[in-house]
């Protein structure tokens, strides 16, 4: 049971992160479109965020990041 | 046990591959449940890496912490050797944070919300007992705000507000990154793992390859 619910979780998470490129467009279910809202939020924030990480670790000398 | 989430990393891995294959796929019905209940409030939050060490020591390296037994058992088993790297200044760790599961997602928001000098002591406690993220794994995704809490409780943070924090898309979105970043820069979703000079060591099983890797860039330093 345990090792069906870690595969479960681990599914959930790669079927959300594929969908943030195309999550609340047409094609989303009406019932579905606040989860998409949402979903697309959560990429836009992350795409931003990236650019901070790097930056954060590059300041701080992590080896393999370029400033 | 050790080895538990080396699967899931794989599985994630295997997603990326196949983009036109993972574009088809649906969000899970708990997902949808999970993400519609998230907020888009204005949270100021810590998006500072953990830094452990001296700034200016000779060998930074970087720590992938994951939410798993296998971190649990690295920072409780293995890291005593590292440490004393990092007490005597040659080392300087980034700790970065890897969500292997939409648990860990809401878990790393959440410990963005307490202030950053006690961020790495919560995530010293949250991996403490190799049983914390198991049971929060074993139960559903709305219920894990119910197991992160008991991480952070004594931080300064009601349960309100890292509620919210946990669920809040630009903390989340901020995690994500995290994950892109340590996927686009060096090739892995496994944690635990170590980037130590131009060396990845994944999952390590000791020590040994990381206080090598230590030694190695302390003497290319000196060279």
């Amino acid at each position: 049971m345990k090792a069906l619910a870690i595969r479960l979780s681990g599914a959930v998470l790669v079927c959300l992160l594929s969908a943030t490129a195309h999550a609340g467009g047409g094609s989303a279910p009406s019932s579905s479109m606040g989860a998409g809202s949402k979903i697309e939020k959560i990429n836009k924030h992350a795409v931003k965020s990236v650019l901070v990480v790097r930056q954060l670790l590059a300041q701080n000398g992590a080896p393999g990041i370029k400033p | 046990m050790h080895r538990t989430f080396r699967w899931i990393t794989l599985a994630i891995s295997m997603a990326a591959a196949f983009p036109a294959a993972a574009q088809d796929a649906e969000v899970p019905e708990p997902v949808r449940q999970l993400v519609e209940k998230f907020n888009d409030d204005e949270i100021p939050f810590n998006d500072k890496p953990v830094i452990l060490g001296n700034e200016n020591a000779p060998v930074t390296g970087v720590f992938v912490f994951g939410l798993s037994e296998n971190t649990s058992w690295m920072v409780n088993r293995a890291f005593s050797s590292i440490k004393k790297h990092i007490k005597s200044g040659q080392l300087k760790l980034v700790v970065i944070e890897m969500p292997l599961t939409w648990h860990d997602m809401q878990a790393f928001a959440g410990f963005r919300c307490v202030a950053p000098e006690k961020h790495w002591a919560v995530l010293e406690d949250a991996v403490s007992n190799p049983r914390y993220a198991g049971r929060m794994k074993n139960d559903s995704l709305m219920n894990a705000p119910d197991h992160i809490w008991s991480m952070m409780r004594g931080n300064g943070v009601e349960r309100e507000k890292a509620e919210r924090c946990m669920r809040n898309t630009a903390i989340v979105g901020h995690i994500e990154a995290q994950r892109r970043v340590v996927k686009d820069t060096w090739g892995t979703e496994i944690a635990p793992s170590f980037i130590i000079g131009d060396k990845l060591i994944t999952d390590p099983t000791s020590d040994s390859a990381i206080i090598a890797a230590i030694e190695s860039a302390l003497k290319g330093n000196a060279q």
